[in-house]
Parts: C-alpha cells; sequence; structure tokens
C-alpha cells in the first residue's frame, strides 16, 4: 500500500514508518499539515503525468495527526478531499470527541479515528483493514482469493456491508436505497482495533 | 445459441468469480437480484440491470465485482478489455460475435 503520513512529532512518525515498512507498505512521511498537502499534490500531478487514472486517489491511506504546527489535520483533509473526494483519510488524535465532530461538521467523508495513545500493531490492523477482513472471514468470503484482487478499504467496507444486509431476513435493498442515510463513521482506540 | 452465450446464460463464470463472497451467499444474493429485478438467467440479457443491481447491494464494492467478471468472461473467451470495460460492452462483443479469437 502506499501511505501518506503527516504527524509532527518525529519520534512517533518514526515509528509509524518502521512499523508500515516492515509489512512492505511505502510509506512517506511529511512533519506538517501544509507539506502534506503539498506531496499530495505533488503525486497527483506526478500520477497526470504518466496519465495513470486521474481521478483515482493517489495514496492507500492518508494517516493525519489531528494537532499540528501550520496546517492541522482537519484542514489538511479538507483540502485532499477537495482534491480527491474518494481519498481514505485516517485521523491520529487523542481528542476523539472534537475530531469526530468536526470531521462531521466539516468533511463529508466516511473518518477513520485512531485514539491516541494507540500500540503500533492498531495502526498496522487499521490500515491493512484487519477486523474487517476477519468479520468477511466469518461470513466465509475467501480472503486470500479476494486480497489477490487487491481491493480498496471502501471496496472491501462496503462489500462487507452489504453481504451483512444480504444475511439480515427482510433486508430491502430498494427500500433502503430510498432512505439512503448519511456514511458510517467509526473510531479505533489504543485498546482495540474493533 | 452458441457456446458462448449458452455459457452466459448458465453463468457458470459469474459463479466461479462470485463464490469468492462465500458459496453460502451466493444463493442469498442471487434472491436480492431477483427481487431487484434481475433473475439469474436474464444477466445475459440485462447487464446494465445487474450493474445497478449490484451496485445497490455493495455500492463501491459492486464495479470491482464486476470487473472481475468482466475479465474472468474476458480471459476464458479471449476477449479484448481493460480495466474500464463493463459487462454490458462484454455481453454486446459477444453477441456481435467480434473480437472473440
Amino acid at each position: 500500500m502506499k501511505i501518506l503520513i503527516a504527524e509532527d512529532e518525529e519520534n512517533i512518525s518514526v515509528l509509524y514508518r518502521i512499523a508500515l515498512e516492515s509489512r512492505q507498505h511505502d510509506v512517506i512521511v511529511t512533519s506538517d499539515g501544509q507539506q502534506c498537502v503539498n506531496v499530495y499534490m505533488k503525486q497527483i500531478g506526478d500520477n497526470q503525468s504518466r496519465n495513470d487514472g486521474s481521478a483515482v486517489p493517489p495514496f492507500d491511506a492518508v494517516i493525519l495527526d489531528y494537532r499540528m504546527p501550520v496546517m492541522d489535520g482537519m484542514d489538511a483533509a479538507k483540502q485532499i478531499l477537495k482534491m480527491r473526494p474518494k481519498q481514505r483519510i485516517i485521523f491520529a488524535s487523542a481528542f476523539v470527541k472534537e475530531t469526530l465532530v468536526e470531521s462531521i461538521k466539516e468533511l463529508d467523508q466516511v473518518v477513520e479515528l485512531l485514539q491516541k495513545p494507540f500500540e503500533i500493531d492498531t495502526l498496522v490492523d487499521t490500515v491493512e483493514d484487519k477486523t474487517i477482513y476477519q468479520q468477511l472471514a466469518k461470513l466465509n468470503v475467501d480472503i486470500s482469493h479476494l486480497k489477490n484482487w487487491n481491493p480498496t478499504h471502501a471496496q472491501i467496507r462496503d462489500l462487507l456491508d452489504g453481504l451483512l444486509k444480504l444475511r439480515k431476513p427482510g433486508f430491502d435493498f430498494q427500500l433502503a436505497a430510498q432512505n439512503k442515510g448519511p456514511e458510517h463513521r467509526y473510531a479505533h482506540t489504543g485498546q482495540s482495533a474493533s | 445459441m452458441d457456446s458462448n452465450n449458452k455459457q452466459l446464460h448458465n453463468f457458470s463464470v459469474l459463479d466461479e468469480v462470485l463464490k469468492v463472497l462465500g458459496s453460502d451467499n451466493l444463493p442469498v444474493l442471487y434472491y436480492h437480484l431477483e427481487r431487484l429485478g434481475v433473475k439469474k438467467n436474464e444477466i445475459a440479457d440485462k447487464p446494465e440491470e445487474f450493474s445497478h443491481a449490484l451496485r445497490q447491494i455493495f455500492g463501491q464494492a459492486a464495479s470491482f465485482l464486476e470487473g472481475q467478471i468482466v475479465s474472468s468472461i474476458s480471459s476464458k473467451l479471449g476477449l479484448d478489455h481493460d480495466k474500464n470495460t463493463t459487462l454490458a460492452q462484454v455481453l454486446s462483443k459477444l453477441k456481435q460475435g467480434t473480437s472473440v479469437q
């Protein structure tokens, strides 16, 4: 996976990098929101010059610290989502309530939240969608085959959502499409990946 | 009906791809597709309706599943395709008898 990180505390960003690179992810670390947005824009430009799917988000995930100097995580997320509305954003924040309220107010986007402090494994599990794959496995989905198809986070999330609804007695997809509510948002804590 | 179309009407190709979702989930999926207006044996004749129903069920995962179905049919039948090719386009090619090697 290609992952962009914005974290102003170097000792933390180094940990993120080591953990994610040890799992063969391609990681770029920036130290504030502005730098992160600049890298993001540059990556879009590079992809466009290579004619490489112009509307596709250039990173599989962008991990943003909520509070940073120069530009905070929320403003960086806003700018990134303006460029690529389908970009997966993961906030790392000690201020869960504030981050959730702000994200619902400011962003029209599914938001994932890691509550600081968290175990480094929680970060890796979140990025790799471990919990979603575990749930899919419980539904007898052929996980190894599915992973070979390289689905995005949004695709496996929607796949799980669809399969759970399929198995819900009496669920009506036509009715659900008519009454579609806001997209779900969820948080992770340091103790659990669920 | 030629053998390509027969294969599509039987839709063994579709089962092969969708079985990744779990064989016990498949009958439930077909039941819901039928409720959304696409019976299994009609998929070859209603590819656009099938894609729409798949989107209603699986959201963003639908294009990904359709892509796998397109890829599987195309490689089995020797059709040209790319990541933007839809099931409707593949079936239309088959009906015209073009591009089949």
